[in-house]
């Protein structure tokens, strides 16, 4: 028994010499096992054909080669092809920035290479490394930020800089004035070398040097839904954001721009948005296609 | 322990290198663990692929492993509950000789009870099995391919073809 099981192995093995062959074939289940061996003959991997699997690899390969090596001549063409038109989007003014900008009166939903998704305000820019995707944001204007989870996120403005790992918040760099709304998760903001944390549900704001925390009951910030809303906020804010929001010339007449504001308007229909202004503060509106005067009664 | 001449495996000839010795054994694993439905080619592709883009990260002597592990975690995800059928060729392998129909007959019923039969394997042993008996590998390199011993891999293959003339005759 041990004879031919050590037998079979060998033959498995195939290592068999010429005599042990013939002994093996003398075993009664030798027909048994010559049938199994010759049926799995019909089921072989089809033929591989590695010199074209190769090739298709270089093919495939995307990416630009990471030595200097006179590596992947088929990527090569690609590149070439590539250069060329980089080139051109060159002399037509672009680099390998990737840049957004959102126009008077409209938004812009942009996707980011790490699928965070971010929505950019009226008159408002955000750019990045389009070639080097690090995580970092340049931002001017207001954008609301939904930041997928993962390394260290950096949005960069002007007046400060916002770090988070993954969470929901917008900021907001204006003229003299910048708020940091965090919706979830943890946001650190740095300014003037120094860093705030703000947890869900609180904001920070900087004006004209003043930082200032509040709380927020929002889940959302409102201009994503076409609102605007102010709380206290002296009127020539509230009428700059107008003026981002709809493309006007405003005239404005005997009027005090540090007056302070507490409400809304729609980013829809500049008639009543005008008037949620106007009433509450006793202004006068006209609105003479796109020149809108505001007088003091 | 020798140094090793090159650290990576981000140059080109060693890359070639690399796919010359590995990617037909990587076919094969893939076709006889996952059967036909696989597009065993493409998945090879990627783990190459893959391997290129971590280059400076994996030393010539992981490569193996690397590809190996990549192409099996891949295929996992695709190969889910999908059951194996290994094509039957319809070549006729070159020691076959013309039989009459009542042979042939006969023959195809026990094919198809091959078929069966392979299919029930567990996918180690039919690895093993098939590297062994129609890729004419000695034991020594399966076990090189799969990462077991030798000893192992006799048992599996030892076991694959008691199990599968046991099955042949129940079916």
């Amino acid at each position: 028994m041990k004879e031919k099981e050590k037998l079979i192995q060998k033959w498995l093995d195939h290592d068999l010499t010429e005599a042990e062959l013939k002994s093996f074939k003398t075993m009664d289940d030798f027909a048994a096992f010559e049938k199994i061996d010759q049926a799995a003959q019909h089921f072989k991997a089809p033929v591989f054909d590695s010199h074209a699997n190769y090739t298709g690899i270089l093919q495939l390969q995307q990416k630009k080669p990471s030595t200097s090596s006179p590596l992947f001549r088929y990527t090569l063409a690609i590149a070439a092809v590539g250069l060329v038109l980089f080139g051109l989007f060159n002399f037509l003014g672009k680099d390998s920035t990737a840049s957004y900008y959102a126009e008077i009166g409209s938004q812009k939903n942009i996707s980011l290479p790490d699928t965070s998704k971010v929505t950019l305000n009226a008159v408002s820019t955000l750019s990045y490394n389009d070639e080097k995707w690090d995580r970092n944001i340049y931002l001017e204007g207001e954008a609301y930020f939904k930041v997928t989870k993962g390394e260290t996120f950096s949005v960069h403005t002007s007046q400060g800089k916002v770090q988070v790992l993954g969470t929901q918040f917008i900021v907001k760099d204006r003229h003299n004035f910048f708020e940091v709304i965090c919706y979830e998760g943890l946001v650190a903001v740095y300014y003037n070398n120094k860093k705030y944390k703000l947890p869900l549900g609180t904001s920070l704001r900087i004006e004209n040097g003043t930082v200032e925390r509040a709380s927020v009951s929002a889940i959302e910030p409102s201009w994503i839904h076409d609102i605007s809303i102010f709380k206290s906020r002296p009127l020539g804010q509230v009428l700059n954001e107008l003026e981002r929001q709809y493309n006007i010339e405003l005239v404005l007449n005997n009027i005090d721009l540090s007056i302070l504001f507490t409400g809304s308007f729609t980013h829809k229909n500049l008639s009543s948005a005008l008037q949620s202004i106007a009433i509450p503060l006793t202004l006068e509106h006209q609105i003479n296609t796109n020149k809108v005067t505001l007088t003091k009664q | 322990m020798p140094k090793q001449l090159h650290d990576n495996v981000c140059d080109e000839q060693i890359f070639k290198q690399i796919h010359q010795k590995y990617a037909k054994d990587l076919h094969d694993f893939v076709y006889y663990k996952f059967g036909a439905h696989f597009n065993p080619q493409d998945t090879i592709q990627e783990a190459f692929i893959k391997l290129w883009n971590l280059c400076k990260k994996v030393p010539p002597d992981k490569a193996k492993s690397f590809l190996f592990t990549v192409v099996n975690n891949n295929s996992l995800n695709e190969a889910k509950h999908q059951k194996v059928v290994l094509k039957f060729q319809q070549t006729k392998p070159k020691s076959h000789t013309n039989e009459n129909p009542e042979f042939e007959l006969e023959s195809k019923q026990y094919l198809a009870r091959f078929e069966k039969a392979l299919a029930k394997l567990p996918e180690g042993q039919r690895i093993a099995f098939m590297l062994n008996r129609v890729e004419g590998k000695k034991h020594q390199e399966i076990a090189g391919i799969l990462g077991l011993s030798k000893k192992a891999v006799e048992k599996r293959i030892y076991t694959a073809l008691k199990t599968l003339r046991k099955d042949i005759k129940e079916i």
